[in-house]
């Protein structure tokens, strides 16, 4: 294997995030000055900035290298190194810059960067401003140790990392119980990935020491698990018909979808901050779970019966979730939803085997949900947090700069051509028509529903909160405002920059090829370059979907023009439809609150198990038990002895003791 | 600078000795701490030198120093150090520094309560420094008796009665131990004609830890059978320590002793429990330890089922770190009974890494009681407002305990469970999961803790941590890290003891694969 070349620069790529971290911890925690949000947003801010900028250069240096060496790389140091012979393994502090790696490290490096320059103006008046930043890096340190490590350890390391961060971000809040809540909820769900992970890795890596393949390196690991998936010793479960490889891949996926469970999201980012939720919650969270199927795909492509459960769960995820989406009169709560439902089609495409079209579908989302939940962090400031769509003022007409960045997301969100959300969705629902899973036709006319139903609540956010015209003024509303404050702009028109040249550029192409070239261990320009020139020409079922998700997408675009034109127009049809949909929203709602029921029920029969589990230890395990049993034992072990000679017993066991020390047999 | 081994007993011992004399006197309370803070320090600092010293390119014991006792039982003044030993040695010094440091003046026999702590501190060096298995049962003793005695000293309900009944079933641990060992020196005895418990050969006599007894009996009698003695050397040590299910007294110590006392319980004693079982009992008797290693496997997995089923039932902190330190001594018998250097070596290094992360937590669960008198989980939430700092360092000794990647914990952890699921995958898949909820619980009550609303006046107006406090945690977190970060040091110390202990064993044991389950 030829060897990476070596770049000192790479450590700084997730240690500077990290280390503005520790310096805010410091002054919070230890110094306990009164600590001012805009300085601890000037030291992220700077911090992410110099991590983008390393990133940028690494990647340049990285395109510039020979051909016969693969990638960078930087070893910091040898972490552990323990055991003898085939058991022995290394675990070096050591990060690895490849072309996924790259694309990875400079898509969250640089939203990430969006997020801080966006909230420099917007948390400085929050309180817990300086938190908001420590969580934010600490989470996006995680993310790009995730990005870049090239060994488990590493990979666990920034997997949990990233975990602590997004459960942080979730308390933001913390002294209301929703936001502890949410944060006990994203980790108990990384709690189970978590789990799957080790599970997984300790697995392989015990099967593999044994036959004197044990390796910590994250692409040996695989490799040879792949080469020996034959040669692995039994697990021994389900009378041998399991194979260990294929536990192992259902750990990793196991893990992967953790991060991408669609109906959890919701309830996690209930009280984060909204700048946030579009990146982490609806983006890099899941993204880090694609990744981690990238990584493994060679490993996760043979495993059959796990693909269709992840296709079904993903579909009807997405399904339920758009529904839920329309019945949601609050735009985040609206928005999360959506995300919730893209995470659905993300599943959907690691179900049929597709992780190239997931990985393309997570990136491009994370953009538009970003851009949105940052436009509606706006809204909420100019309508004085106020995000109710029943109440919308319509506020294009004051506001065209906003009113643009929004329609951007939301189009691309609804899958309107050109822009990226269009070629992403796609490119799902493409890898569907063309997969042999089981159900995947059914699964693929389901999607495409759900694809026009969320392009229809969508667009009809977008018509409500900016075309609406603007008779009743809501109260919050105040004309004066600036529509951007300072600094506020550029993340934004960066992300829809993002949103718009994605598509126009053939992301899905660059990024699938850029996996590809991963795992072929090859990184030129021409190569980067090769599939945003000549494009591949599409199949037919390719033009068979593209058709009608398009003709769907423009059925639903005109039924929300429509309905919202009635709307606008005849507050007498509202008054009239009003009652039936809100009938129809409490339907709707029903599932929630099913489950919150359920929830408070277990939590209830938990407390009771609980105590009846201690009165229970206390039963057996108490003294009067363990001494009843002591002089039971002791009764039948020294024969006729009465149990009220204790003493006795023991000074006779105690001389028996003595005497057979000094050299007394019986 | 040299010093001799000794000096690690014999410093803490004097200066027990003069707080015993200031207490007489009553000399004022700080001038009391000051010299105790001053004898833990320099026995750190002595700890410190011995560690930083020890040859990592030389298997076998190091500094050894010999004086002769007894000599016509075999029983001797035996020191010396290895792999197993050094790093625990460090850390409880370090840890005896730090509670000494962190623990709340009490108007009442404080004086006497810092004496027991370096009496407590004497007693565990001299285990750990101890080649002579007799002198080892007897400071093991000793540090039974003083922990009692410091129970006794809270005050707090049936305390004495707690402490007596503490003292006894330590005792009843001991004359198990002593027995055991005792039937190990008979059996040298009977090969060599000559009398000697120490696991180090001194003139005129053989080392008992090369000795091996072998499964079948020494006096061909079944009752005498070697792994009889294994498993009462096993259930001495479970009561001292204790592990499930002879942890009936947890609940009464939860309820009595005070933060310090169970601070050496839960970090010390029991690392002393695990080290016991990797210096003496696998080592005399290794082929019945390897013969029941698929047994005691399960009944390690069981109690560590069992405790995390506990920890959830647990509505206090102190009970929580408690019985979380329970959980993870049968995880680290696991680790012993897998007969594998990653399990060896994860146990030796979680004797190291438990000692930091429960005395931390530990320190911090009694800074919380001096505040408000209580630990009970229900009785606080939201306190993270009145109590950053506290809040910090708990939220980091917290993620620490449950092992997060780059604390101290992972390491010892990560090779557990790599060493448990070499030997049996199923076993420690099961491990595994319960591992994992014991994280979860932790969380959940960190989370409870801290976060939320501040329900109840009382913790509006708690004081958050000062400046002593905060030294001590931050040194407390500094090593923890240190460790997490660099554990090769560490590492480098342990494993050519546990790899020189393993081949003596492994002459007599199969190969850690070859264990099968008692089912089978």
């Amino acid at each position: 294997m030829v060897a990476d070349g070596s770049e000192p620069l790479l450590r700084w790529i997730p240690f500077l995030p990290l280390l503005a971290v520790g310096l805010q911890a410091v002054r919070i925690g230890v110094v306990r000055r009164a600590t001012s949000a805009r300085l601890s947003a000037v030291l992220a801010t700077l911090a992410l900035t110099g991590s983008f900028a390393i990133a940028m250069v690494c990647f340049f240096r990285m395109v510039a290298l020979p051909a016969e060496v693969p990638a960078l790389a930087d070893v910091v140091t040898t972490w552990i190194g323990t055991g003898v012979g085939a058991e022995r393994f290394t675990a070096t502090l050591g990060l690895r810059f490849d072309p996924l790696s790259g694309f990875l490290v400079l898509f969250i490096s640089g939203l990430s960067l969006c997020i801080h320059g966006f909230s420099v103006v917007s948390q400085q008046s929050d309180r817990g401003g300086s938190r908001f930043y420590a969580a934010l890096g600490f989470f996006t340190g995680g993310a790009l140790i995730f990005a870049l490590a090239d060994n488990l350890i590493l990979l666990f390391f920034g997997w949990q990392v990233a975990s602590l961060g997004q459960a942080a971000l979730s308390a933001q809040v913390y002294e209301e119980r929703d936001g502890t809540r949410g944060a006990a909820m994203a980790l108990a769900i990384h709690r189970a990935g978590d789990f799957a992970f080790l599970l997984g890795a300790l697995l392989g890596l015990a099967a593999l020491a044994k036959i004197g393949e044990g390796t910590l390196d994250l692409r040996g690991f695989v490799r040879a698990l792949v080469a020996s998936r034959d040669a692995l010793p039994e697990l021994g479960w389900g009378g041998g018909r399991i194979a260990r490889a294929d536990v192992v891949a259902a750990c990793f996926a196991l893990a992967t979808v953790s991060r991408c469970v669609p109906w959890v999201i919701a309830r996690q980012a209930t009280r984060a901050p909204l700048e946030v939720v579009g990146f982490v919650f609806a983006g890099v969270s899941s993204l880090l779970g694609v990744v981690l199927w990238v990584r493994f795909a060679p490993l996760l492509a043979e495993t059959g019966g796990l693909h269709a459960l992840l296709l079904w769960t993903g579909t009807l995820g997405a399904f339920a979730s758009s529904w839920m989406a329309w019945a949601q009169l609050d735009l985040s709560e609206r928005l999360l939803r959506t995300a919730a439902s893209q995470r659905g089609f993300v599943l959907a495409a690691l179900g049929c085997a597709a992780p190239v079209a997931a990985l393309f579908h997570i990136v491009v989302m994370t953009g538009v949900h970003s851009l949105l939940f940052l436009c509606a962090h706006r809204v909420a400031a100019l309508r004085d947090r106020g995000l109710d769509l029943t109440r919308a003022p319509g506020l294009g007409p004051s506001y065209w700069k906003l009113h643009l960045v929004f329609a951007v997301g939301a189009l691309a969100l609804a899958g309107v051509p050109p822009l990226a959300g269009f070629f992403s969705r796609s490119e799902v629902l493409v890898s569907l028509a063309e997969a042999s899973v089981f159900g995947s036709d059914w699964a693929l006319w389901i999607l495409i529903a759900t694809s026009a139903g969320v392009s229809y609540i969508t667009i009809a956010a977008w018509l409500t909160l900016f075309w609406r015209k603007q008779g009743a003024v809501y109260p919050g509303l105040s004309e004066s405002r600036d529509e951007f404050e300072r600094w506020q702009a550029a993340p934004l028109w960066a992300l829809a920059t993002f949103v718009v040249f994605g598509g126009l550029l053939g992301v899905p192409q660059a990024i699938g090829d850029l996996s590809a070239l991963q795992m072929a261990d090859s990184h030129s320009l021409e190569n980067l370059l090769a599939p945003l020139l000549s494009p591949e020409r599409p199949t037919a079922s390719s033009e068979t979907v593209y058709g009608i998700s398009f003709v769907l997408l423009v059925a639903a675009s005109l039924g929300a023009c429509l309905a919202q034109r009635r709307v606008m127009s005849t507050p007498a049809f509202i008054a009239r439809i009003d009652p039936s949909i809100a009938r129809l929203r409490t339907g709707l709602q029903w599932g929630p609150l099913v489950l919150a029921r359920a929830r408070s029920s277990s939590r209830w029969a938990a407390g009771y198990a609980a105590s009846a589990f201690e009165r229970l230890d206390r039963a057996v395990f108490g003294h009067r038990r363990v001494a009843w049993a002591g002089s039971w034992l002791l009764r039948r072990a020294l024969g006729p002895m009465h149990s009220g000679r204790l003493p006795l017993a023991l000074a006779v066991s105690l001389a028996a003791t003595l005497a057979f020390l000094w050299g007394w047999r019986p | 600078m040299t010093f001799a081994l000794s000096s690690l007993v014999v410093i803490p011992l004097v200066s027990a000795l003069l707080l015993a004399l200031c207490a007489r006197f009553r000399v004022g309370l700080f001038v009391c701490r000051a010299l105790a803070a001053l004898g833990a320090l320099v026995t750190l600092g002595v700890a410190g030198t011995f560690v930083a010293s020890f040859d990592v390119t030389r298997t076998g014991f190091q500094s050894v120093e010999a004086n002769s006792w007894i000599p016509a039982l075999g029983i001797d003044f035996l020191f010396g150090i290895d792999g197993l030993s050094v790093g625990l040695i460090g850390a409880v010094a370090a840890l005896s520094f730090l509670i000494i440091l962190g623990t709340e003046r009490r108007e009442q026999g404080f004086a006497g309560q810092l004496c027991l702590l370096l009496l407590c501190e004497a007693s565990a060096l001299g285990c750990l420094i101890s080649l002579n298995l007799v002198v080892f049962i007897i400071c093991g003793e000793f540090l039974t008796l003083a922990l009692a005695a410091f129970i006794g000293s809270s005050g707090r309900g049936e305390c004495h009665v707690v402490a007596s009944r503490y003292a006894m079933r330590g005792a009843v641990g001991s004359l198990l131990i002593a027995v055991a060992v005792a039937v190990a020196g008979v059996a040298l005895f009977d090969r060599t004609g000559i009398w000697s418990f120490n696991l180090l050969a001194v003139p005129g006599a053989s080392p008992l830890a090369q000795l091996a007894v072998p499964t079948e009996s020494v006096w061909n009698a079944q009752f005498l059978d070697a792994r009889i003695w294994l498993v009462a050397l096993v259930l001495g040590v479970g009561l001292r320590v204790p592990f499930v299910p002879f942890h009936a007294n947890v609940r009464d110590l939860v309820a009595c002793a005070p933060p310090a006392a169970l601070a050496w319980i839960v970090a010390i004693a029991l690392p002393i429990g695990i080290y016991t079982l990797l210096r003496v009992a696998v080592p005399l008797f290794p082929e019945a330890s390897a013969q029941g290693a698929p047994w005691v496997s399960w009944f390690a997995v069981a109690g560590l089922v069992y405790s995390v089923a506990l920890a959830c039932a647990q509505s206090q902190l102190r009970g929580l770190v408690f019985v979380t330190s329970l959980a993870y001594g049968a995880f680290a018998l696991l680790g012993i009974f897998t007969f594998n250097v990653q399990g060896w070596n994860g146990a030796t290094v979680f004797t190291v890494t438990h000692v930091l992360t429960s005395g931390m937590l530990m320190l911090l669960v009694g800074m919380l009681e001096t505040r408000r008198e209580t630990s009970a989980i229900a009785d606080f939430g939201g306190i993270a407002r009145p109590m950053p700092v506290f809040g910090f360092f708990l939220l980091v000794a917290g993620f620490a305990f449950v092992g997060l990647p780059l604390f101290a914990g992972f390491i010892s952890q990560m090779l557990l469970a790599f060493g448990a699921f070499l030997a049996n995958p199923r076993l420690a898949a099961v491990a595994l999961l319960a591992m994992i909820v014991l994280a979860g619980v932790w969380v959940r009550s960190i989370r409870r803790v801290l976060l939320g609303p501040i329900d109840r006046d009382e913790n509006r107006s708690l004081i958050d941590l000062g400046v002593r406090e905060k030294s001590a945690l931050a040194l407390a977190l500094l090593m923890i890290l240190w460790m997490g970060l660099a554990p090769r040091p560490l590492l480098r110390r342990v494993e050519p003891s546990v790899i020189e202990t393993l081949d003596r064993v492994q002459d007599v044991v199969p190969r850690a694969g070859d264990l099968v389950d008692p089912g089978s």
